[in-house]
């Protein structure tokens, strides 16, 4: 995993210190010669691999990503505070979508061939085309512009959140109605569930204890994988609604040519990505003793 | 956990009453393969496609005028006949401007997915047919790859190359890779051990031949539905991409750009940030209900998932289950095994 994630350090960073970082900090007249100098100030004269080096060094011992461009500032600083803006959005639109999309995939599993099944099929295929930030654009003129319930961008009160969670959780939600009622409908064919029936448990008993825990498990490895996507997700939300988050960070980073920012923010993002898969891996072996015993 | 794909001769290659009834079972199936091709999904799907399609070729006769053609007096108007979609803030024709705008997310989509598609499918035949190191580094690579949410790995490639549409296309390319190199190996690994494989081989084919005569054709229905659903997720991530600034550039009316600059007015003017995004969903809307119907009608055994079953002739299996009545249960461990790899 560390070896992945260094990978992919050295591989982004390679392209991290491009020409125009610095031409554009300097000015279009800047003369060569200042060039020069900004370049040994930023340390971008030297090769490659010693920049590497010395950037994976600080990075590992001390936690230094070196400093934004653009403001002066520690990049971890920097990132610190936009992630916490970033987490609580993600956080927020997986609860939604997880709550939302298990009861509806539930639903719809339970009443095979009912309306009800019906519309959540109806939602999943809509919710799966629709583009977030069409959603998202939708959604401001209704609520912010015409009925003026909702701010249309910033961050503080609660108001400001409820827009950015619903249109990042809509996809999510609608993948975790289908997986769910996927894989209902797979263990509620399954023998041991015919057992427990025959064995006379009434129906609640059956479903809480053989079905729906037998057909979380798919759903906790889909959520793990799809909180990368809600974090990637949340570059194209973040820029919509004005929030202060990593995504937002990264996007007007990209426009100035900040690439410690860049550089330390993707860094950031893939650690989390390859924890989360871990996370993801272990609480999968806990759930399914048969997956402990062959892979761990 | 997925089905082994060759199934078949593993369930046939135990003795067990119930290896011979999911024999009788796979009979069964063969034989209603082919009325369920035709479903809703597939016919609006390919309607919605159609409609597409048409709007890309079509898109000088079906405009009302050039997308570029700057009117200043008919700025910001409302939808009505002589403009369905209203005009923008220089007094285009958004109409048009949707229409020419087919044009792009289809050469988008399109190129993009070629671009992850063939070196996917390419690797993923040499790394499933060889299963030596080869398969075990490029594996290795791809996971690597994969562990990377695929939009961010778009963003900072764009942020490298510069905003353009073509650096939009050659970064969702790019993303894309893994994607169908993990089907192409899967399925390539479960149909080594297949029958018309050995044959050829034992026909002194080359290698090359073997892997793209005869293996790769037996992937057609996987990788067809695989793309399909890939060219509607590359629009759409397309069109995000340029919604925030780092795809197609303003003066092109590629469909995320042009909800983009419909934002800065829309309380002014709702069609301009609504009628681009329809045309993203639909389009979306589209590739995906072909992609799942395409895939119910390729393979209606394994409804709804994602791997597939290569097609295995009658006789092959016949002879597959006198075969493993002489190998006995060796076979079937293999065959474990590389179902373990699948899941």
């Amino acid at each position: 995993m560390l070896l992945v994630v260094s990978f992919l350090t050295y591989a982004l960073l390679e392209f991290a210190p491009s020409d125009a970082a610095f031409t554009l900090l300097a000015g279009e007249e800047a003369s060569a010669e200042q060039i020069a100098t900004l370049r040994h100030e930023l340390g971008l004269d030297k090769p490659l691999a010693v920049r590497y080096l010395s950037f994976l060094s600080g990075a590992v011992l001390h936690g230094d990503l070196g400093q934004s461009i653009m403001s002066g500032r520690d990049v971890s600083e920097l990132l610190g505070e936009r992630f916490v803006n970033t987490l609580i959005l993600t956080l927020m639109a997986t609860v939604l979508s997880l709550s939302i999309g298990t009861l509806a995939g539930i639903l719809a599993a339970a009443r095979p061939g009912s309306f009800l099944e019906a519309g959540v099929m109806f939602f999943v295929i809509v919710g799966l085309a629709l583009p977030t930030f069409w959603v998202a654009l939708l959604m401001i003129m209704v609520f912010s512009l015409h009925l003026g319930w909702l701010p249309v961008v910033g961050a503080g009160t609660w108001t400001h959140m409820v827009l950015p969670t619903v249109s990042l959780a809509l996809p999510t939600t609608a993948v975790v109605a289908r997986l769910v009622r996927a894989s209902v409908l797979d263990v509620k064919g399954a023998d041991h569930v015919r057992t427990a029936r025959s064995k006379g448990l009434d129906s609640r008993q059956t479903w809480q204890y053989h079905i729906l825990r037998n057909s979380m498990i798919p759903v906790i490895t889909l959520i793990g994988l799809h909180l990368g996507h809600l974090l990637s997700g949340t570059f194209i939300i973040e820029t919509i609604f004005g929030w202060p988050g990593l995504g937002r960070l990264v996007v007007q980073a990209i426009f100035d040519r900040d690439l410690p920012v860049v550089v330390g923010a993707v860094i950031l993002i893939a650690v989390i990505f390859q924890i989360l898969n871990l996370a993801v891996d272990v609480a999968h072996a806990r759930l399914d003793p048969r997956v402990g015993r062959e892979a761990l | 956990m997925a089905i082994p794909a060759s199934s078949t001769t593993e369930r046939t290659v135990t003795l067990s009453p119930s290896g011979q009834v999911a024999l009788r079972q796979n009979v069964r199936r063969s034989a209603w393969r082919w009325p369920a091709i035709v479903s809703p999904q597939l016919i609006i799907g390919s309607a919605l496609l159609a409609l597409l399609i048409i709007a890309a070729i079509f898109a000088p006769i079906l405009a009302i005028s050039p997308p570029d053609e700057i009117e200043p007096v008919q700025r910001l108007l409302p939808p009505s006949p002589e403009h369905p979609f209203g005009t923008d803030q220089l007094g285009r024709d958004l109409f048009s401007r949707v229409i020419y705008g087919s044009r792009l997310a289809l050469q988008m989509s399109v190129l993009s997915v070629a671009l992850s598609a063939i070196p996917g499918i390419v690797l993923g035949l040499i790394a499933g047919y060889y299963r030596n190191w080869i398969n075990i580094a490029l594996t290795m690579v791809m996971d690597a790859w994969l562990s990377f949410p695929g939009l961010l790995l778009a963003i900072v490639l764009v942020a490298r190359m510069g905003p353009s549409l073509g650096t939009t296309v050659i970064a969702l390319g790019i993303v894309g890779v893994p994607a169908f190199y993990r089907l192409v190996r899967n399925s390539t690994m479960s149909a080594r051990h297949a029958l018309y494989i050995e044959a050829a081989y034992s026909m002194g084919f080359s290698e090359a031949r073997i892997l793209f005569r005869h293996v790769l054709p037996n992937l057609a229905s996987p990788i067809i539905v695989l793309t399909t659903l890939r060219l509607g997720a590359m629009l759409l991530a397309g069109g995000g991409l340029s919604f925030i600034g780092l795809g197609a550039q303003p003066p092109d009316p590629e469909w995320g750009a042009l909800l983009a600059a419909g934002r800065d007015s829309m309380g002014r003017a709702w069609w301009l940030a609504t009628f681009p995004g329809l045309a993203i969903a639909l389009s979306v809307l589209g590739f995906n209900l072909m992609g799942d119907g395409l895939r119910d009608a390729l393979a209606p055994d394994q409804k709804s998932r994602r791997s597939h079953k290569p097609k295995v002739r009658r006789i092959e299996r016949w002879l597959a289950v006198a075969r493993g009545l002489r190998a006995g249960g060796k076979q079937s461990d293999q065959q474990a095994a590389s179902s373990m790899n699948q899941g």
